[in-house]
């Protein structure tokens, strides 16, 4: 599962393109110039296309694109291969979107001129981060982690019921050994009375 | 007839703030010398750009407060409404990271200049109580953001179900069986989510994001290993689409396989209703999505939206299942547990017998043993007197 691209452009048209970041290592050498070209035209002209608040999934022979518009006038564009859920591909479009907004106001990218891009480092981070879809997505760390939590407290379980085993065998012996200890008093204590010293005498 | 130039006004805010803070930062650039003096009123200046950006924030928020409060039931603008919630979602957000990033740039700071200056645990403590004091206020006024969430929710509530009472349109009419559901069943999760993000609220205030945009909720970014779920402004959505929903995609780019094209061919009204019926989904804070106006209802409309929101909603019910499920697997092990205590407390009551038997029998034997060991005369006179008697009757014979 593999995201190739994540891109922000602007909702307008022609739409501009702000910073986008690109892993096409999986592609040959050859290849890369024309995937490249291919998901920037599919990103502007998905972005231009979308309207505010709107998602859509685009597949195309073995990439799907999916768009999703702002209501700030910014739209994301991720490019995945077939595999990469979807919901985890809107969920990295919204994160990135949000830490746009952040860092840049809407001033700063409203009159950029089309050449000139946007420095958003973190975006490469994201990509290579985002490739695996555990980490994108909350619910599904959430989700791992608790089901890791759920194998883990089923094996406390297994050892408590052994615990609880060991404790019965620990309470048999116990008692065995206390009747045990009390014949021993018993016969000691019969031991000092006077009719057995006359049988020793005897 | 009085135009809304509410936007307007709202971007020249933002725009003069913008300048504002540049030449702040411009001023503090010049100043850039390792003088502690200067440093410190870097500082001050940091911090009164946060506190004045605190103050437009609250202002902000009151001003939402005043339109959600409002409960007539056509004039409130939604759109407004919304800008304004996202407005000040990111302005929390941005103040919230600014200050982070000075008390991190006052802590690298005074550890730099330690050997330096004797006053300086003065200067700390005031830089540290300046952050302080800025962190309770982003507190208080994400506090109350929260709660003018809330209202604007209930108010919405109570407008669909006044709307519906009239019957206004089909489209609205469609909706009434999401509200019994919802009656209902509160929004569990909602609740849960308040009651989880009220305990998220310390002053140190974590980057939350309220995603608003989607009618569910998300998980913040915080150092607290709690849920977080988010608010349920699911009426965020501040798409003012119109009413005409337009193909984005035409016949030209034969390569896409659009996935929402075929939606536009058909009848808006049968299809939204249609629509309507199946996303009725099982999570009650996804229920409230579909309380919003007739246009509104047009995205749902998108199947991909939909699919989207399914996914979701379905995420967080498997999740919400395995904590309940972790939960009932806790308490059979606090009931093992306890059966087990009693076990123990038998095995130490049994230990304890074996021990005063013991001991009992020890002192019996060194009884005895002393017995033995002094009764040999005893034996011996014993021993005499039966010869004795052995004797005399053998004399007697």
């Amino acid at each position: 599962m593999k995201v190739f691209n994540i891109s922000i452009l602007t909702n307008s048209s022609p739409a501009k393109l702000l910073c986008s970041e690109q892993d096409l290592s999986s592609f040959g050498f050859f290849q890369r110039g024309s995937v490249q070209e291919f998901i920037n035209f599919f990103s502007t002209t998905a972005a231009e296309r979308t309207q505010v608040g709107e998602r859509s999934k685009i597949e195309q022979q073995s990439y799907i694109g999916y768009v999703y518009s702002n209501s700030n006038g910014l739209a994301g564009v991720v490019v995945t291969d077939t595999e990469y859920p979807s919901r985890v591909a809107f969920s990295i479009i919204n994160k990135v979107l949000d830490d746009f907004t952040l860092k840049y106001k809407k001033s700063d990218w409203e009159n950029l001129d089309s050449k000139n891009r946007l420095p958003f480092p973190e975006l490469k981070t994201y990509l290579t981060d985002f490739q695996d879809p555990h980490k994108a997505d909350p619910f599904m760390k959430v989700q791992q982690e608790l089901d890791e939590t759920k194998v883990i407290l089923h094996k406390t379980m297994d050892s408590l019921l052994q615990r609880g085993e060991k404790l019965d065998d620990l309470v048999a012996k116990s008692d065995q050994l206390s009747s045990q200890s009390k014949m021993f008093y018993k016969t000691s204590k019969k031991t000092n009375t006077c009719c057995y010293l006359m049988v020793i005498i005897l | 007839m009085p135009t809304d130039r509410t936007k307007e006004f709202q971007a020249t805010i933002e725009s003069i703030l913008n300048r504002k803070n540049v030449f702040e930062q411009q001023h503090l650039l010049q100043n850039q010398s390792n003088s502690p003096k200067s440093q410190k009123s870097e500082f001050n200046h940091a911090a009164s750009t946060i506190g004045k950006e605190i103050n437009t924030t609250v202002a902000k928020l009151q001003r939402l407060t005043q339109l959600a409060k409002r409960r007539t039931m056509f004039d409130d603008n939604p759109t407004e409404i919304n800008d304004l919630i996202q407005v000040v979602k990111q302005d929390i957000t941005r103040i919230n990271q600014r200050i982070d990033y000075l008390q991190m740039n006052s802590r690298n700071r005074n550890n730099n200049r330690k050997n330096n200056e004797e006053n300086n645990a003065q200067a700390l403590e005031h830089s540290k109580n300046v952050i302080v004091s800025l962190q309770s206020k982003l507190a208080n006024t994400s506090n109350d953001f929260k709660n003018v969430l809330e209202i604007r929710t209930q108010n919405m509530r109570e407008q669909k179900s006044r709307r519906d009472q009239y019957g206004v349109s089909n489209l609205s009419t469609m909706t009434t069986p999401d509200l019994d559901s919802l009656k209902n069943n509160p929004l569990p999760l909602y609740q849960s989510a308040v009651a989880a993000s009220s305990s998220i609220n310390s002053p140190r205030m974590p980057n939350a994001t309220f995603d608003t945009n989607h009618g569910t909720d998300v998980t913040t970014q915080s150092n607290t290993n709690s849920l977080g779920l988010g608010f349920n402004s699911t009426l965020n959505r501040s798409s003012t689409t119109s009413n005409t929903y337009n193909s984005p995609y035409d016949g030209n780019i034969p390569m896409y396989q659009p996935l929402n094209s075929p939606a536009q061919t058909e009848s808006k009204e049968t299809f939204v209703s249609i629509e309507m019926m199946d996303t009725t989904p099982p999570n009650g804070s996804l229920g409230l999505s579909n309380i919003i106006g007739g246009e509104q209802q047009q995205l749902l409309a998108n199947p991909i939206h939909t699919e989207y929101l399914e996914s979701r909603s379905q995420a967080i019910d498997s999740i919400e299942s395995t904590i309940a499920e972790l939960g009932q697997i806790y308490q059979h092990f606090a009931q093992i547990l306890a059966g087990q205590r009693e076990t123990v407390q038998r095995i130490d009551d049994n230990i304890a017998d074996v021990e005063m038997n013991v001991e009992g029998a020890q002192t019996q034997l060194m009884k005895y043993y002393n017995n033995i060991s002094s009764n040999r005369w005893l034996l011996l006179k014993a021993l005499g007197i039966i010869l004795i008697f052995f004797l005399i009757f053998v004399m007697f014979l």
